[in-house]
């Protein structure tokens, strides 16, 4: 016989007896009746919860478990975690039903977030406590030097003297919590500890590591992850493992660096010293000293593979380091002396003795490491690339050229920009050397914008840039307009962007020497701010400050520009206080808007140390002020994802009145979010459907700068229905943010890039669209095929980590909206997508690396032949209208020639003869050019067949070589015989390689970065045909 | 089945049916009884093996036998215990064994107290558990009409039908049931009339002597003058509706309304 209970209410009934037995009996069958009866065990929860709370009860922890799992299924996970772990023994860990799931991960959270307080506060307090040791020693010390150091603080304060007050009100209170949590900190549930130890030793037992090691990660238990570390079998992968989630993931400042020291001491014991990722923590523990010792210590080694390493390392360094950073590296490195060249002795040449042979080595490695250090080996190495591998489209712009009316100057300002976008790098200005005629034709703020262009086109072109730019730069006596004298500094700033050692005084001196020439002090500004980015200098610093308190608009913006660029990162309180207070006091917008980005830019990167500067900007009643408050939060938290930074974005996008801080909100977010750029089209899907048009612009810019270069379908998707937008200024923005999702795609990987390319065209040559969407088209179809075709647009190094620069260039670009040549500012964010294999001596020696994918899945865009084509026949049935009219025209020519030379013959019959002659050879033109293009078209066919019959699964590439975002995953290095790269992940960039046969003779790559010259020879207009004289 | 356990019930029986049971031997043997059963496995066994259907017998009736008991002591907490304790032998346990007699006593007596308490909707609920050819039985027939007396607000044939109730184990909720009317009426009379003759009083409150009235009338802190009663606690305080307040709010709601739309 078998029973179905319907009630429980006479077990419930039990609870109330005296006996303690039978109460426990009841709870047992409750324990097991509860996943049915919770509903009718839940009226009479008091009673369960009452006895749990009796000390005397002998089941109390079954009370406990009872009353855990009735409030899971009420739904109040708080109250049944709490029970659960009343329930000591009984909440089995190792179960797998769904209650313990739920509560385990419910735990988990609580642990989590709990831990995550209570170490910000143990934190906190480390801190404070320092703090204190120190004001101990100091008044110890000395009293004065204290109060003096105070009067600095204060003056470093960032904010103006009231909102200091409030600060240290908040700080005031902030302490008083912390007072009173030290002597009732919230302590961890010791219960909730065991249960979350309890589960990592299941998960070891189950070998899940990875799983464990996350969760340890984010519950702040290094304990653990060390454990794990020492447990695993293969600790080397667990270590990169954790290396890259805990950079990736761990948004605490302190905590991150607390992990990577610990993962420190861990590699430091390992028996093979990876060197590469030891260099990497202490690159962001800020650890010059044992940096530069381990650089030191590498290239005393005597393997060679120590010394690529440390080139490598270098050149890892110079990716991902900062300016400032770089330079203190480089003066701690030791400064080998010289050996003396040895003295010839009684006319026998002597010889440098076996130790003065090894000085001499290690000072040349020294000094190769330098020139690493500093750039210049990346930047010529890159400087080549693009000029090697240049696969400009030139015909696409001639075509959009043609179709753009000369007469306005702002579309043509655009094609030169575009053109500068296109060869940007490659140092090939054919385009416009073709063109100088109609450049000539370019005045005012066109002329600067063509002028700098060709800083962007010579970009790092660091040795020759300055000759280049020679005939356009200031040169004292008057001269050329201020317009090109402006746009050749701004050209100049461009070329050493991040490198002015060089330049800066001359610049400097360019801005002293124009008399106030507000052009001239624009382009000189920029071009200062670009060339001593983030240097941090304060002599410059009060150089442009002069000039912005001239009050003038055009100069002012560029020197709040320039200031936030110099003091880019470093966060001084003086800089912005001084910024703030003029954004105040001037009437200028333009200098408001150009300050307050400027100070963003200050604030880069020092995520919480912000937030009080932008509750304060974004509180401001002036509305650029509250713009540049979006854009400090971008520039403070980029590529954090941070959760509250992207929650009051949000709140701002939607909320604000003012249509310009809305759009800043939403570009912002592409700031956030860029690492992540598959969750941006989520994110902004509403957005981009809003009813606001500046919001919708934003959108688009922010899909542009995060998913660029990654064709990503949703971003793509988010986009079309803008690029046909019913604002022009909306489907501006989609378009420039098409082109930059879509750089480096081949119709073949994404067959869209062939219908952008054609709707640039389209709405270029539509008479009726409006000019600003034609400007999109026009950058879009610059952005697309950008550098040559071989970089694209990141704002992460290679390595992963924020790209300072990049960031910087894509938020001074989207401020084009106001101030069109500031979008020469995206070249900033150009990363070529390079393999440069490099051997001992820094020179490509010939290397092959295999690409496991079909050639024609990453190959170039295939250049513009068949539009070409069509041109051409269009250009035939025109020529041939013109050539006859040229005939004519020489017909009358010649008739006069023959008249005065022949004057006896009759001059019909010459005709009717020349006519017919001409027939002729037009007839045969014709024929022959039909048959060339069929037999083109033939060819082509015929290849295409090849291609699809005999298409090879993979593919050989040369050293150099563009390998694109999505082919490095395709890339083996077992194919060349010879050489090895040191750092084995290292895909792409800039790599090492070991040289497996040494002994051989090495064949280089040929490097000739002067192809200027040749391509222009080779450009040059072909002689003309031979042609028949009629002498008769 | 073990034999102490069998001893044990027997007394308990003895005991119960005794008179005038002695409270405390009896809680203390049906605790007892409660223990061994539960240590025997048959109170409230699992349902997942098979059961004994003598082992149900015997627990059930030992239940009964303590709802009985309960009445006997008039422990109305301890009976609302043990009628829930024995009802799943009614209704799960008891689907395949012979009803018991008491069933329909025990289950009669359980909606009687929830009348007394003028507990209504549980009594409807309860009722609803009844078989309905039950409803036809004295035990759960006199629940109905004392019922729909009680609805129709018909006090006197409350008391004319409480005069036999169908067990004399029903005293005792009569009486309550009683009390509880007595109350409801005196409510009502507190505030319908400012003052009552006391031989009127006697019969609206259906007692039994006027000294019954009077020592009510104490308690009440009424006073009686020449054979008078007055209700003197007639709360002035007693809350009117706020009808200007109301009326101004739900015009001001109507003109919002009208804003938004």
């Amino acid at each position: 016989m078998s029973v179905v209970l319907s009630t429980a209410s006479g077990i419930i009934a039990l609870l109330d007896e005296p006996d303690n037995d039978l109460k426990t009996y009841a709870l047992r069958k409750l324990d097991s009746l509860v996943d049915q009866f919770w509903a009718e065990i839940s009226d009479s929860i008091g009673k369960i919860e009452a006895l749990y709370e009796d000390e005397e009860f002998p089941s109390r922890t079954l009370a406990a478990i009872v009353a855990s799992k009735v409030y899971y299924h009420l739904g109040f996970l708080d109250d049944s975690l709490l029970f659960a772990l009343g329930a000591g023994q009984l909440f089995d860990v190792s179960q797998r039903d769904e209650f313990t799931r739920t509560l385990i991960s419910k735990s988990f959270n609580d642990y989590i977030e709990k831990r995550n307080v209570i170490t910000e506060e143990e934190h906190l307090l480390k801190l404070k406590k320092q703090e204190e040791e120190k004001n101990k020693k100091q008044s110890i010390f000395n009293d004065e030097e204290e109060e003096e150091e105070d009067s600095e603080l204060e003056n470093m304060l960032i904010d103006s003297d009231e909102d200091s007050e409030q600060d240290e009100g908040l700080y005031e209170t902030k302490n008083e919590k912390i007072m009173l949590e030290k002597t009732e900190i919230e302590e961890i549930d010791p219960r909730l500890e065991k249960i979350i130890n309890s589960v990592f030793r299941r998960c070891f037992l189950e070998k899940e590591f990875k799983e464990a090691l996350g969760i340890a990660i984010e519950a702040r238990r290094i304990d653990i992850i060390k454990e794990i570390i020492e447990m695993v079998e293969n600790p080397d992968e667990m270590l990169t493992y954790c290396l890259t989630i805990s950079r990736k993931y761990i948004q605490s400042r302190w905590y991150r660096q607390e992990v990577l020291t610990m993962l420190l001491e861990v590699y430091e014991t390992r028996p093979e010293l990876d060197y590469i990722n030891i260099c990497d923590i202490l690159l962001f523990l800020n650890d010059v000293e044992r940096l530069s010792e381990i650089l030191n210590d590498l290239i005393l080694e005597k393997t060679k593979e120590s010394h690529l390493i440390a080139c490598q390392i270098g050149f890892d360094l110079y990716e991902n380091a900062s300016q400032h950073f770089l330079h203190e590296l480089t003066l701690l490195l030791p400064d080998p002396i010289p050996v003396n060249k040895p003295v010839e002795k009684d006319g026998i040449v002597a010889e440098y003795s076996p130790m003065e042979q090894k000085r001499l080595e290690y000072i040349k490695k020294m000094d190769q490491l330098k020139s690493i250090l500093s750039g210049r080996t990346t930047i010529n190495l890159h400087l080549q690339f693009l000029n090697r591998n240049n696969k400009t489209d030139l015909q696409n712009l001639i075509r959009l050229k043609e179709k753009t009316d000369s007469r306005h100057s702002l579309l043509t300002s655009m094609i030169v920009m575009a053109h500068g976008l296109l060869n940007c790098g490659t140092t090939s200005d054919v385009f416009l050397r073709d063109n100088l005629g109609w450049l000539a034709n370019i005045s005012n703020w066109s002329k600067f914008c063509s002028t700098a262009s060709l800083g962007l086109i010579h970009k790092g072109h660091l040795d020759k840039g300055f000759d280049v730019l020679e005939p356009y730069l200031p040169q004292g006596s008057g001269g050329s307009s201020p317009y090109s004298e402006g746009g050749s500094l701004y050209a100049l700033g461009l070329i050493n962007t991040n490198h002015g050692e060089e330049v800066t005084p001359f610049l400097l001196e360019a801005l002293k020497n124009c008399q106030r020439n507000n052009i001239i002090q624009h382009g000189a500004c920029l071009g200062i701010g670009l060339s001593s980015m983030a240097v941090g200098d304060m002599q410059i610093y009060e150089e442009l400050r002069g000039v912005l308190y001239n009050d003038d608009a055009v100069a002012g913006e560029a020197a709040g520009i320039a200031m936030g660029l110099l003091m880019l990162g470093t966060g001084n309180g003086k800089a912005i206080q001084e910024m703030w207070n003029y954004a105040h006091q001037t009437e200028h917008e333009k200098i408001i808007r150009g300050v307050s980005v400027g100070i963003s830019l200050i604030m880069y990167g020092k995520e919480q140390e912000a937030e009080g500067l932008i509750e304060q900007l974004s509180s401001d009643k002036d509305s650029i002020l509250r713009y540049g408050a979006m854009f400090t939060i971008a520039m403070a938290y980029a590529g954090t994802s941070n959760e509250k930074a992207l929650k009051k974005l949000l709140h701002v996008a939607v909320s604000d009145v003012n249509d310009d801080v809305r759009r800043a909100a939403v570009i912002a977010i592409g700031f956030l979010l860029f690492k992540e750029p598959k969750q941006v089209p989520k994110t902004l899907s509403l957005l981009a459907k809003s009813y606001n048009n500046s919001v919708r612009f934003g959108a688009a810019m922010a899909l542009g700068i995060t998913c660029a270069g990654t064709a990503n379908k949703d971003a793509l998707e988010l986009l079309e229905p803008l690029t046909k937008d019913l604002n022009n200024i909306v489907r501006q923005g989609a378009l420039i943010a098409t082109g930059m999702v879509l750089m480096q795609f081949n119709e073949k990987q994404e067959p869209k890039v062939s219908k952008i390319k054609d709707q640039f065209y389209e709405i270029v040559s539509d008479k009726y669209e409006h000019k600003m969407t034609k400007m999109g088209a026009i950058l879009g179809a610059g952005l697309i095929d950008a550098g040559g075709r071989n970089v694209t647009i990141s704002m992460q190094t290679t390595t992963g980590e924020n790209d300072m620069a990049a960031i910087v260039g894509l938020a001074i670009f989207s401020q084009y909206w106001f101030w069109h040549p500031l979008t020469y500012f995206i070249s900033l964010a150009f990363q070529p997508t390079a393999l440069i294999g490099l051997n001992k001596d820094l020179n490509m020696p010939k290397f092959v690396v295999k690409s496991n994918a079909k050639p024609s899945v990453f190959a170039y865009p295939s250049p513009l032949v068949e539009v070409k084509k069509v041109e051409k026949k269009v250009e035939t049935a025109v020529l041939s209208v013109t050539k006859k009219e040229q005939r004519r025209q020489e017909e009358k020519a010649e008739k006069k020639k023959l008249e005065k030379d022949n004057s006896e013959m009759d001059s019909e019959e010459v005709d009717e003869k020349k006519k017919e002659e001409n027939k002729k050879i037009i007839e045969e033109e014709e024929s022959t050019e039909n048959e060339k293009e069929k037999e083109k078209e033939k060819e082509k066919e015929e290849e295409k067949e090849k291609e699809e019959e005999k298409e090879p699964k993979e593919e050989i590439l040369e050293n150099p070589t563009r390998i694109t975002l999505d082919q490095r995953k395709y890339i083996t290095f077992d194919v060349d015989p010879r050489y090895k790269p040191v750092k084995e992940s290292a895909k792409f960039g800039i790599v090492m390689l070991l040289d497996t046969k040494p002994d051989e003779t090495e064949e280089l790559v040929e490097i000739s970065l002067d192809t200027t010259e040749k391509k222009e020879e080779e450009k040059e207009p072909e002689p003309p045909e031979p042609f028949e004289y009629f002498s008769d | 089945m073990d034999e102490q356990l069998f001893k044990l019930s027997k007394e308990f029986k003895f005991q119960v049916e005794q008179k005038q049971p002695d409270s405390i031997a009896c809680k203390k043997l049906l605790t007892k009884l409660k223990i061994a059963m539960a240590e025997e496995g048959i109170l409230f066994p699992g349902t997942d093996f098979p059961l004994d259907p003598k082992n149900i017998v015997f627990t059930r009736d030992v239940l009964e036998l303590a709802v009985i008991m309960s009445v006997k002591l008039e422990d109305m907490d301890l009976f609302e215990r043990q009628v829930s304790q024995v009802k799943p032998y009614y209704f799960d346990y008891g689907t395949e064994i012979k009803k018991s007699e008491n069933e329909l006593l025990i289950l009669g007596m359980n909606l009687l107290y929830l009348l007394s308490l003028n507990r209504i909707g549980e009594f409807h609920t309860e009722l609803e558990l009844i078989e309905f050819e039950s409803r036809s039985n004295p035990f759960i027939k006199f629940n109905l009409q004392v019922e729909e007396l009680l609805l129709d607000g018909n006090y006197l044939g409350i008391q004319t039908i409480c005069e036999n109730p169908p067990s004399d184990l029903y005293s005792v909720f009569v009486s309550r049931l009683k009390l509880s009317i007595q109350e409801l009426i005196l409510d009502c009379t507190n505030k319908s009339y400012k003052s009552l003759d006391l031989k009127t009083a006697k019969d609206l409150f259906m007692m039994e002597s006027i000294e019954e009235v009077k020592e009510m009338a104490k308690t009440n802190n009424w006073r009686i003058v020449d054979n008078k009663l007055f209700f003197e606690n007639l709360d002035e305080d007693e809350e009117k509706i706020p009808t200007n307040k109301v009326i101004r709010e739900i015009i001001g709601y109507a003109k919002e309304l009208e804003k938004i739309i």
